[in-house]
């Protein structure tokens, strides 16, 4: 990248300034990356601008439909539910929970799971094969198994949910991250840090870190898509979200005895639930090629 | 191009996976609950007598269902001594009780099979008296015991009712589900093989339909009795079919899996009576929904809280949103078909402003939460306890009451009300018989604990006094007027705020003829015609 | 070879002593919960009989209806296998071509195309999607079930558990009826299964593919002339297959959750439905048999396809020798 501004000298761009400035110029993971600013934005700050409160009952407006089919109101633009509840905040609102949990799990298990996995890469002996035993067995019991046991035991509610779809998705996450760790442990420059002499935490910070950013981005990606669905499978479930709590998979549930009367308070949940999973799996994977495309 | 050859694939299979000739002669009912047992004498949740009334068992006496008469069933004719205690049925001969797997009869019905299907109920040294703990809900299980004072064998066909005094019910009460007939020689063999609790639950009868299995899965199989005296279906083969869910009964009956179901989801009525191939049979029933007040509470403790309490619910809204057209508004705890029902001129006044100023007058205190409890799953005389729920945290919302609602299921829903820690519960009550009785025991009684109906923890000496006094009283203008008493003085004191009576709903595929439903002894398929529509 | 099996056995079995630990700690939580009888022995010696138990095939009996849980489990656990099997072949149908094409037309519209599909299939919920079909006979009228395992006109006796298998073997009385019967209701669950086995089928299978292509053989191919197809038919393929089943294999347990999640939609009698039908009436006990069921196959079948790997691919015979 040439910028001439009188020295006519190239900047040196970091790495990361580098791959961003890659990032750039594909369109659509740059759309996909706003769509997900805006999303978060939203969803943080719905209870300030979406038109009606999700809870605010109103008996003269029950299940309208979208105002683009015949009797539809302007008022509701995605309908109302069978109390008259706007669906569009109740949405926005569903939102939060979903969105907002995902994006917390995600950044808990990354975080966690990739110190873990690290560690579980740098270690040999018999701590290591302990940790490898006991990953082995929790990878053996499925994400709903796993999530299903801890709420039996402490309860349906929200916050069990987040933390039994994190204590479930963690050791996937520890799997794929040590893998990844792995893999880059066996190149060459990495024996050459090696001896230098460089420490563990120096190791892993300038020579592993860097250089796994590509696999980190489609695990985190998948990472992320695992929670959301995982979030609203248990709301629909009913282990998840409790009512009077608007997430979107508990919305789902409790419009399923109304999905041949009013199709749409079924549909939409789902659709919002595709489109953000949609959407940031286009801008990971906009992000993977752009470090991809760097590294070349 | 895969995707479209397989769905092309699809379509053309779809046509044709289901074996005709199977289907022709194969009725599927699909319900909402599993029956608790297996014989109405013990069980009186309609889902059993749905299950078993009509099907497994006869009586001796039923009601035709077009005249309202008594028409013989099992008895041929009966006479009445002159002093009018003593019924003497004659019983029909070669009358031949099913042939199973389990059991094979070696002789026809006679008189010691109707001695035993009611002495089992009557006396207390009988063998299976206390089988599958029949002595827990003593009461309800034993109509006849003020009834009658002996039954005789006269001979092999005839049977004699010897009645304590006068009573023109005992007709009626042989008619009810609980007065069906069992097989003697099978009780005998269940007892030689040491599980005589399998009379109720591996039933033996003399009805139109035999049973066959039953597995938890929720499938109930009958197969047609083909000795049966009169029987006119061309059904072979019955099944009941459980799904909790009315929408999976809804599109089950739509994609013909199932020719009849119980309960369509109240929402889906409207769709449902538009629909040409299904035909909406609906009965009025004594089952109610109910808002009860815990009167144990302290701030529910004023009768006039409640009544202010009752005046901010907008009952319209919650028959709209929650029961669309399946239900009947109420203000009372008897429904219209009743007649014990003290006609009311002045109705319930939705009024919330006056009802906060009654709070306001009452020194009620509002910054208090008031929670209202309720069951996590439906029920019959609630399609949706959390949208009812909601409705009134609005209502109580809009009067400046704050509401916590706690939606609770099984053992932890018992045990909260066992302790009685809750201000309001959402509940209602399924009534089996049709008699005041049977719903104001339950709810109003100082014996009836939480558990078992009277989730206001109501108990007033007066009203015990009057419930016991009708029960017995044999002048029926004096049992009316004790129930007058009892819903004026409940009417004032109000435990309980009756939100509405619930129809009983099925829908039935066109190509189902003469299903008979009967609100109080359950659904009726024997004379039930298949007919091919195609 | 020996060593080397006895290293997976010794994994097989560390591994399933911590399942039976976990099992052990939740049937300790849930008994407990369930006010039964606490006995008063130390945990250790609890935990010893609890496995005495388990090896003699007693995962102990429903609090609800008394029957032997790890049989009706295992009855149950068949026909969600079922599912995931014919989730499994209609979804190699569609995603091993279309896997293949998108390797072969790296970074084309081609390429673009398919993994745009493949992500949608990802993006998807899967209890949303089964719960649109439940709208399908409302649009179409009776066109496929969306509900039960095998219609109730049918009544096949459990012998294996794999009703597939089981209707075939009532020929006598039903004709194949009972067997369309069965595969008619198989096939939207499965359809609605397959289409995140798809995404993650067609992800494999390009990268495999890609692999292969850029691999020095085929290199060494085109050098000698031969033409595209010779030499993506002849060796690209069968070299670009086999990687992907250990792949596969790490997705089991997702691909088991889901399942468990379809059942509850179309209401199939799996384990999943089993559990969580299980779980709302307050039959706890359950839970612990669930887990040793469903992980103590997915852990038995990892390494059997593990052996099986190392049995039919001469690349991975070097872990045989090779202690690492």
């Amino acid at each position: 990248m040439l910028i001439n501004n009188g020295f006519n000298e190239d900047k040196i761009q970091s790495p990361l300034g580098y791959i961003w400035s890659i990032f750039k110029t594909k369109t659509i993971a740059v759309v996909a990356m706003w769509l997900i600013i805006v999303l978060i934005i939203v969803s943080l700050f719905a209870p300030w601008f979406v038109p009606h409160s999700p809870l605010a009952q109103n008996p003269e407006s029950m299940l309208l439909p979208p105002y683009w089919v015949e009797g539809g109101d302007i008022n509701h633009i995605l309908g109302t539910d069978d109390l008259g509840r706007d669906s569009l905040s109740r949405l926005f609102h569903g939102l939060q929970l979903t969105l907002g949990g995902a994006l917390l799990i995600t950044l808990l298990v990354g975080i966690i799971g990739m110190l873990i996995g690290a560690a579980a890469a740098l270690t040999k002996g018999v701590k290591a094969s302990v940790l490898h035993h006991l990953l082995d067995a929790l990878l053996a019991i499925p994400t709903l198994l796993s999530a299903l046991i801890l709420i039996t035991i402490f309860g349906p509610s929200y916050t069990n949910c987040l933390i039994a779809i994190s204590l479930s998705l963690l050791p996937q996450f520890i799997r794929s991250s040590f893998l990844a760790i792995e893999q880059e442990l066996s190149k060459q420059y990495i024996v050459a840090i090696q001896l230098d002499g460089a420490t563990k935490t120096r190791l892993f910070r300038y020579g592993i870190l860097p250089n796994i950013l590509e696999p980190t981005i489609t695990i985190i990606n998948r990472l992320f898509t695992m929670a959301i669905i995982e979030i609203a499978t248990l709301g629909f479930l009913g282990f998840g979200a409790q009512l009077p709590q608007t997430e979107l998979g508990s919305i789902i549930a409790s419009s399923m005895e109304l999905i041949y009367l009013s199709p749409w308070l079924v549909t939409f949940p789902g659709i919002a639930i595709f489109t953000v999973i949609i959407i940031v799996n286009v801008l990971s994977e906009g992000l993977r090629h752009a470090v991809l495309e760097g590294e070349e | 191009m895969r995707l479209i050859c397989l769905l092309f694939f699809i379509t053309t299979l779809s046509g044709c996976y289901q074996n005709k000739a199977l289907t022709q002669n194969t009725l599927i009912y699909c319900t909402e609950s599993l029956p608790t047992s297996f014989n109405p004498q013990i069980s009186h949740d309609i889902a059993s007598l749905d299950a078993t009334t009509h099907q497994i068992y006869s009586r001796l006496v039923t009601i035709d269902s077009k005249t309202n008469k008594f028409i013989p069933d099992l008895a041929e004719s009966w006479q009445r001594s002159d002093d009018k205690l003593r019924y003497r049925f004659t019983l029909r001969s070669n009358i031949s009780f099913h042939q199973t797997d389990f059991f094979k009869p070696t002789r026809f019905l006679n008189a010691d099979d109707v001695l035993f299907s009611f002495n089992r109920m009557l006396d207390y040294q009988h063998p299976y008296h206390m089988v599958n703990n029949q002595a827990e809900n003593y009461f309800y299980n034993h109509p006849f015991t003020n009834l009658l004072s002996e039954i005789n064998k006269i001979d092999d066909h005839t049977v004699e009712f010897v009645l304590v005094k006068p009573d023109v019910t005992l007709l009626a009460n042989l008619a009810a589900h609980y007065a069906v007939i069992h097989s003697q020689e099978y009780a005998n063999q269940l007892i030689q093989q040491g599980q005589p609790e399998n009379l109720d639950f591996q039933p033996i009868g003399t009805g139109p339909f035999k049973f066959k299995s039953f597995d938890s899965n929720g499938t109930i199989r009958y197969k047609k009795h083909a000795l049966y005296w009169q029987s006119m279906t061309n059904i072979q083969n019955l099944i009941y079919f459980t799904n909790p869910s009315a929408t999976k009964r809804y599109t089950k009956l739509l994609s013909g899996e199932c020719d009849a179901i119980s309960y369509p989801a109240a929402s889906q009525l409207e769709t449902l009576s538009k629909n040409k191939n299904i035909t909406l049979n609906s009965k009025s029933t004594e089952n109610i929904a109910l808002w009860a007040f815990n009167t144990k509470r302290d701030i529910l403790k004023n009768y006039q809280v409640r009544q202010a309490l009752s005046q901010a619910i907008d009952k319209k809204t919650i028959l709209q949103a929650v029961y669309f057209q399946s239900a009947i508004q109420t203000d009372t705890l008897l429904s219209k078909q009743s007649w014990a029902l003290k006609p009311r001129f002045e109705n319930d006044q939705y009024d919330p402003d006056k009802a906060r100023q009654n709070l306001t007058l009452l020194n009620y205190d509002f910054s208090k939460t008031l929670t209202i409890l309720l069951p996590d799953s439906s029920d019959v005389f609630n399609p949706n306890f959390h949208k009812t729920a909601e409705l009134i945290q609005a209502n109580l919302g809009d009067i400046g009451i704050k509401t916590d609602i706690i939606n609770l299921s099984g053992a932890a829903l018992k045990a909260r009300l066992r302790s009685g820690d809750y201000d309001t519960y959402l509940t209602g009550i399924n009534v089996h018989i049709n008699d005041p009785d049977s719903i104001f025991r339950p709810l109003l009684s100082c014996n009836s604990t939480a558990e078992t109906g009277n989730s206001s923890h109501w108990c007033s000496p007066k009203i015990q006094v009057l419930l016991d006094q009708s029960l017995t009283e044999s002048n029926f203008a004096q049992r009316i007027k004790n129930y007058y008493q009892i819903q004026d003085e409940i009417y004032k004191q109000r435990p309980y705020l009756p939100i509405a009576h619930v129809l009983r709903l099925d829908a039935i595929s066109k190509s189902i003829l003469n299903v008979e439903v009967n609100p109080l002894t359950g659904i009726n398929f024997q004379n039930a015609i298949k007919q091919d529509l195609n | 070879m020996l060593s080397f099996l006895l290293r997976r056995l010794n994994l097989l079995l560390i591994t399933a002593l911590i399942l039976t630990i976990i099992a052990f700690a939740v049937d300790r939580i849930v008994s407990v919960n369930a006010d039964a009888v606490v006995s008063h022995n130390g945990y250790i010696s609890q935990y010893f009989s609890y496995l005495w138990n388990i090896l003699n095939g007693n995962l102990g009996h429903s609090s609800v209806d008394n029957q032997a849980l790890l049989d009706r489990g295992l009855i149950f656990f068949a026909s969600t296998l079922e599912l995931c099997f014919t989730a499994l072949i209609f979804s190699s149908i569609i995603a091993i071509p279309l896997g293949l094409l998108a390797g072969l037309f790296r970074n084309t519209r081609l390429d673009y195309g398919i993994m745009t599909i493949a992500i949608i299939g990802l993006a998807l919920p899967v209890f949303w999607v089964g719960v649109m079909a439940v709208l399908l006979p409302s649009v179409w009228g009776q066109v496929l079930p969306v509900d039960g395992n095998l219609s109730l006109i049918y009544e096949v006796p459990v012998v294996t558990g794999f009703l597939l298998i089981d209707t075939l073997m009532v020929t006598e009385q039903y004709e194949l009826f009972a067997f369309i019967d069965r595969v008619a209701h198989l096939i939207l669950p499965a359809l609605v299964l397959s289409f995140f086995l798809i995404t993650e089928i067609v992800r494999l299978t390009r990268h495999s593919m890609t692999m292969v292509m850029r691999s020095n053989y085929i290199q060494a191919a085109y050098a000698k002339g031969f033409s595209r197809t010779k030499i993506v038919f002849a060796h690209a393929l069968k070299n670009a297959l086999p990687p992907i089943i250990p792949q596969l294999r790490l997705q089991l347990s997702t691909i088991i959750s889901f399942a468990m999640t379809i059942e509850i939609v179309f209401n199939l009698n799996g384990i999943g439905k089993w559990l969580f039908i299980s779980l709302k009436t307050g039959d706890y006990l359950v839970l612990p048999a669930g887990i040793l069921i469903i992980s103590g196959f997915i852990l038995s079948f990892s390494i059997f396809i593990e052996i099986l790997m190392v049995i039919i691919s001469p690349l991975r015979r070097g872990s045989l020798y090779a202690d690492k």
